[in-house]
């Protein structure tokens, strides 16, 4: 019947004896542990920050808006990076019946992959980032991903062109389907150009970069947290639970729904922005559509187990994926609904966002992850898991610590958009925004708390794995053997349509790169070529040098995590911020930094609204300026003296990329820029404030007071002409 | 066990949507403010949802039990029992709906409330509660019901064997499944590291389902971009700018709160005094300290004023701010009322001795001598914030 049947009968045939490599999967879930549990730190730092502001200690590199990148980009590459590629080379060498295409390119991966993270942690703390969320490593690091992945992409097609199996498995349409998106968002979206060894500008400005980040970012959670999940849930939960996989057709038609649709869905984060209407329509459309794919997956997981329900009950590793795939399908439903435009009116810029993509990163990645743990860890050490007792304790801290995560943020941030909302009878706001930020203290705390639980359980397991490795021995080379593939293969005519491509690998993975470009193309060429999209503003110009340094430091600290700079047209919004953010302001914006998140207020026209002295005083001691405040000192921009050396390199890289600043003006921007800082300095002095004016905080504030009032002095203009 | 975890996936599901009906229903463009008593009563309504869901399944699985055990009857007990109960919870949803309606409404100015909430709502939102109390009430008399059947055969199994197949029937039935003795008969001949598959058919409520989100999507696409009768941002804005203005004329028409900066008088009663220092301790003292003394901002206890001194002067200063100065409007802030404590709690300070005082800033101002330049600063000022204000 099946080719492993006819093996095991048919004695005759000649069989090959191999070994699979599990020290490479052991190896990658040691990494998985040893980041799984950084990772969670940074983010507990980061959650209790939020509450107790002093807890960056005022440094530089513990502070909110760098720790934060860590903690996203630990547990997104690092945690669950590191955890794809241990399912991926457990699951893939089974699937096709052959060893890892090639040792050293596994070694080279693992180690690579390794060095980016450690490389990525010391970058981002020491500021060097690309203001562009789940994309902040800059330049050099980018490149060493790429080619990494492409190592990942070769060892993986390797192994699959040298299986010993006719037909691809669902798992492996998935991890091809990862491939080539990740690779295809990597590239496009770190279209950068380098001004020094470390930095670099955006490619893209305004509108145009945020379609794209959030086309990389929406896909970042698409292709790296949610296909190669579902390939290894395919592949782990039959195994684990002995059950064949509930619908293969569900399998065909979901799988490719799901890389089809999943692409275009990017702007539903970008709803109410500046970004054309029947883009941000798109996002919307295309993220309702999503449901039924992206269910799917979450039926043929939950409908696999029918029939093994007594075992999901003893079996922690089960236990675990019932999680995981119910959270996930939770998550995959939430997603849909926040992508309407009354919801996300609401959600948006609140820590709703928060509560939703924990309930996948907790639930759907961390809880698979443990499953897979809890499944390898004793296989591969030919032993039985130490304690079933530790495993099912750390089950239900786990939950628990989800659901300490989640609560608290959907109400706070439920809570806190009504209240930034609320107006009185008298047409006036009922709430400074600082009132809201009060409110939120408990549930900040409540949400430390959440991930101080779920840690707790990581940790527990982390203890339960190294007594399973202490109490068994590492088979590093599993034997195993299988029948060669015939060289001529007769297909059934009843087999199905889809059987063609399966044995197929370089057309599913052209297949699927064709799925996954769509999308994206239809909604990135008319934004970059048709004029209308983002019509022009006369009045708009590039910074000036200081203003452009300023910028810098503003992505460097990462205020973008806590600040937006994109006034939605609401009239809460217009009322507390000012005039709602047009498409044109922001045309020499490389990177954009609308941000995602309002921890503090909107920025987008803060210029010219408080004085010199404010923002001298309010970024040394925010609280002196406004109690209760949560934002940390950033007192080093004090001490620091600014980096002129490299503003001729800046000037020349926006030249570049088509800002218009006059032909030489890159030999000439630093005299422009010490008269507008002593400009400041002076301004300052009057204030009984002394500072040199070479220091970093001049420049910060220099480009705080420009921050949307281009616009500002146009409509002044027409005003007055009126 | 199985379906129970179903049950609570699409509980999970239907809370996570609860949100979203809550704000269907709250418009808060609109301004209408939240309500504690509201949320409250659409959290118990929801809770109450929940236990019923619970209920509900547990009384599904007592049922198949106790099916099995009088089947002779030919009068299957628990599928008709279910039925009824699947009977309920579907009665129970458009009363969800109802509320959700309700809370629609909500947003709406009636003339009688109760706890915040337009008085028809009201009722319709306890109606619905003690419909779901009956409903529970109910349930919890058919499992008693069930329990004692269950008890009167003592050789019956208990609850505890209920996960053999026939639990699922429903299930199977829902999803167009094969049932487990048949899967036999839809295994492929695929076997991948001994992973088999079975060729069921896709669930019809899923394939449905999913036809109907590309409906919807498409319908989406029409309304807004074609037939234009979805209103696109700028337009819900627009519309939410003229409501806002029509709900603020209209409070102010039935109030006597509307004064402006030619109106403005000073208040001197001790408690307007008190509600203006308590607007300043909480709004003023980043720029011009708890005493006045001034640091970012002048010091407003002197004799001198940059911007006028008089009642009307520092109202307008207040309300529309000189914002190349650094001093916000705060029009959008505090109500005309607000501001007019404020800026008589401002005047009171005159004479008093902050610990750190700013120097003088501005020119003199004398208040009986001034009542003529007043009025004329009044007027220059006037202009250029009509240049502010008219974008």
């Amino acid at each position: 019947m099946s080719n492993s049947f006819e093996g095991s009968m048919g004695t005759s045939v000649q069989t090959d004896k191999f070994f699979y490599d599990n020290k490479i999967v052991k190896w990658f879930a040691y990494a998985t542990i040893l980041w799984g549990i950084v990772g969670m730190l940074a983010g507990i730092v980061a959650a209790f920050q939020l509450v107790y502001p002093g807890l960056n200690m005022d440094m530089a590199a513990t502070t909110f808006g760098r720790v934060r990148p860590v903690h996203t980009n630990a547990v997104i590459f690092a945690f669950v990076g590191n955890g794809i590629f241990m399912g991926v080379y457990y699951s893939l060498q089974r699937l096709c019946k052959t060893r890892m295409f090639s040792d050293a390119l596994s070694k080279l991966h693992f180690w690579g992959w390794q060095s980016i993270i450690v490389l990525a942690a010391v970058t981002l703390l020491a500021g060097f980032t690309t203001g562009k969320e789940y994309a902040e490593l800059e330049w050099p690091i980018d490149i060493l991903i790429a080619l990494i992945w492409v190592v990942f992409g070769i060892n993986m097609f390797g192994t699959i062109i040298k299986r010993r199996e006719r037909h691809l498995y669902v798992a492996i349409w998935f991890y091809i389907a990862t491939f080539v998106t990740v690779a295809m968002l990597h590239i496009v979206n770190s279209f950068e150009i380098p001004f020094s060894m470390m930095k670099s500008y955006s490619w893209y400005a305004g509108v145009q970069d945020a379609l794209v980040q959030w086309w990389y970012g929406h896909n970042a959670v698409a292709f790296f947290l949610t296909t190669p999940y579902l390939g290894l849930m395919y592949y782990f939960i039959p195994k684990a639970s002995g059950r064949p996989v509930y619908s293969y057709k569900l399998s065909v038609i979901h799988f490719w729904a799901l890389i089809f649709l999943y692409i275009w869905a990017g702007p539903h984060h970008l709803l109410y922005t500046a970004l054309p209407d029947w883009a941000q329509s798109l996002g919307t459309v295309f993220s309702i559509m999503l449901i039924a794919p992206s269910w799917g997956g979450m039926l043929n997981g939950l409908l696999t187990l029918r029939g093994a329900w007594d075992k999901v009950r003893e079996e922690p590793v089960l236990k675990f994926m019932v999680v995981a795939v119910t959270a996930y399908g939770m998550a995959t439903f939430e997603g849909p609904m926040l992508s309407l435009k009354s919801v996300n009116a609401i959600s948006h810029f609140t820590d709703w966002t928060i509560a939703h993509v924990h309930v996948g990163a907790l639930g759907w990645n961390g809880f698979l992850t443990f499953g897979m743990l809890y499944y390898l860890i004793p296989k591969i050490f030919k032993t039985k898991l130490y304690s079933l007792k530790l495993a099912n304790n750390h089950f239900w801290i786990g939950t628990l610590g989800i659901i300490f995560y989640v609560v608290p943020m959907y109400w706070a941030g439920f809570m806190q958009s009504l209240a930034w909302k609320e107006f009185t009878a008298e047409g006036t706001l009922k709430y400074q925004f600082l009132d809201t930020v009060k409110q939120m203290q408990p549930f900040y705390m409540m949400r430390g708390i959440g991930g101080v639980l779920f840690l707790v359980g990581a940790l527990i397991m982390a203890y339960n794995l190294i007594k399973t490795m202490q109490m068994g021995t590492a088979q590093n080379e599993e034997p195993a053997e299988a029948a060669p593939l015939a060289k001529v293969y007769v297909p059934h005519s009843t087999e199905y349509w889809h059987r063609w491509i399966e044995s197929r690998p370089i057309q599913m993975l052209v297949f699927s790169l064709v799925a996954v470009a769509i999308g994206g193309a239809i909604e990135m060429i008319p934004t970059f070529m048709v004029k209308s999209n983002i019509p022009t503003i006369a009045s708009v110009k590039p910074y000036t040098p200081l203003e452009l340094q300023g910028r810098d430091i503003y992505i460097r600290e990462g205020c973008y995590l806590c600040h937006s700079q994109m006034i939605r047209p609401f009239r809460s919004e217009v009322v507390r911020y000012g005039e709602y953010s047009k498409a044109g302001e922001f045309v020499y914006d490389h990177p954009f930094q609308w941000g995602s998140k309002r921890t503090g207020p909107d920025l987008a026209r803060i210029g010219g609204k408080y004085p010199n002295s404010w923002h001298f005083n309010h970024m040394y001691e925010p609280s002196s300026i406004s109690p209760g405040t949560i934002m940390p000192r950033y007192i080093w921009l004090f001490e620091n003296n600014l980096d002129t050396a490299i503003t001729p390199a800046k000037i020349r890289a926006m030249q570049t990329l088509g800002v218009p600043y006059p032909a030489g003006f890159d030999q000439v921007a630093n005299k422009d820029l010490i008269i507008q800082a002593n400009g400041i300095a002076l301004d300052l002095s009057m204030n009984n404030i002394k500072i040199k004016s070479n220091k970093e905080i001049i420049a910060l504030i220099a480009y705080l007071q420009r921050v949307g009032t281009d616009i500002k002095l146009e409509q002044k203009v027409t005003a007055t002409a009126n | 066990m199985r379906s129970k975890n179903k049950i609570s996936i699409i509980i999970a599901a239907a809370l996570l949507v609860f949100p979203s009906l809550v704000f269907a229903a709250g418009s808060p463009a609109k301004g209408e403010s939240y309500n504690m008593v509201l949320i409250s009563l659409i959290s118990l309504m929801l809770i109450l949802l929940f236990v019923i869901g619970m209920l509900a399944n547990t009384l599904r699985v007592l049922s198949g039990v106790a099916r099995d055990k009088i089947r002779k009857d030919r009068q299957s007990t628990g599928s008709n029992i279910a039925k009824a109960l699947l009977l309920v919870l579907a009665l129970s949803f458009p009363a969800l709906g109802n509320a959700a309606e309700a809370i629609t409404k909500a947003a709406a100015p009636a003339s009688n409330y109760i706890s915040g909430i337009p008085a028809d709502d009201y009722y319709l939102i306890i109606s619905v509660l003690l419909l779901e109390l009956i409903v529970i009430f109910a349930l919890v008399m058919y499992i008693g019901t069930m329990l004692k059947i269950l008890k009167s055969k003592p050789e019956t199994a208990t609850a505890g064997a209920v996960a053999a197949p026939q639990e699922s029937w429903f299930w199977d039935k829902f999803n167009a499944a094969a049932t487990l003795e048949k899967e036999r008969d839809i295994l492929m001949d695929h076997d991948y590291d001994g992973i088999k598959e079975l060729d069921n058919s896709l669930p019809p409520w899923w394939k449905y389902g999913f036809y109907i989100t590309i409906m919807v999507a498409c319908v989406y696409i029409y309304r807004f971009h074609i037939s234009h009768d979805g209103m696109s941002s700028k337009e819900e804005y627009t519309e939410a700018m003229e409501q806002g203005e029509a709900d603020k004329a209209a409070y102010l028409a039935t109030t006597g709160n509307n004064v402006d900066e030619n109106t403005v008088k000073m208040l001197t009663e001790p408690n307007e005094i008190a509600a203006g220092k308590e607007l300043f301790g909480k709004n003023c003292i980043a720029c011009h300290l708890a005493d006045g003394g001034g640091v970012v901002g002048p010091n407003l206890t002197d004799e001198y004023w940059l911007h006028g001194g008089s009642i009307k002067d520092i109202f307008k200063t207040i309300k529309y701010g000189w914002q190349e100065k650094g001093m916000k409007s705060w029009k959008d802030d505090f109500s005309a009322k607000q501001i007019q404590q404020l800026a008589s709690y401002v005047k009171s300070l005159k004479g008093t001795h902050p610990a750190v005082p700013k120097a003088a800033q501005g020119e003199l101002y004398i208040e009986a001598a001034a009542a003529a330049p007043a009025t004329d600063s009044t007027k220059k000022g006037s202009d250029s914030t009509k240049v502010e204000k008219s974008k």
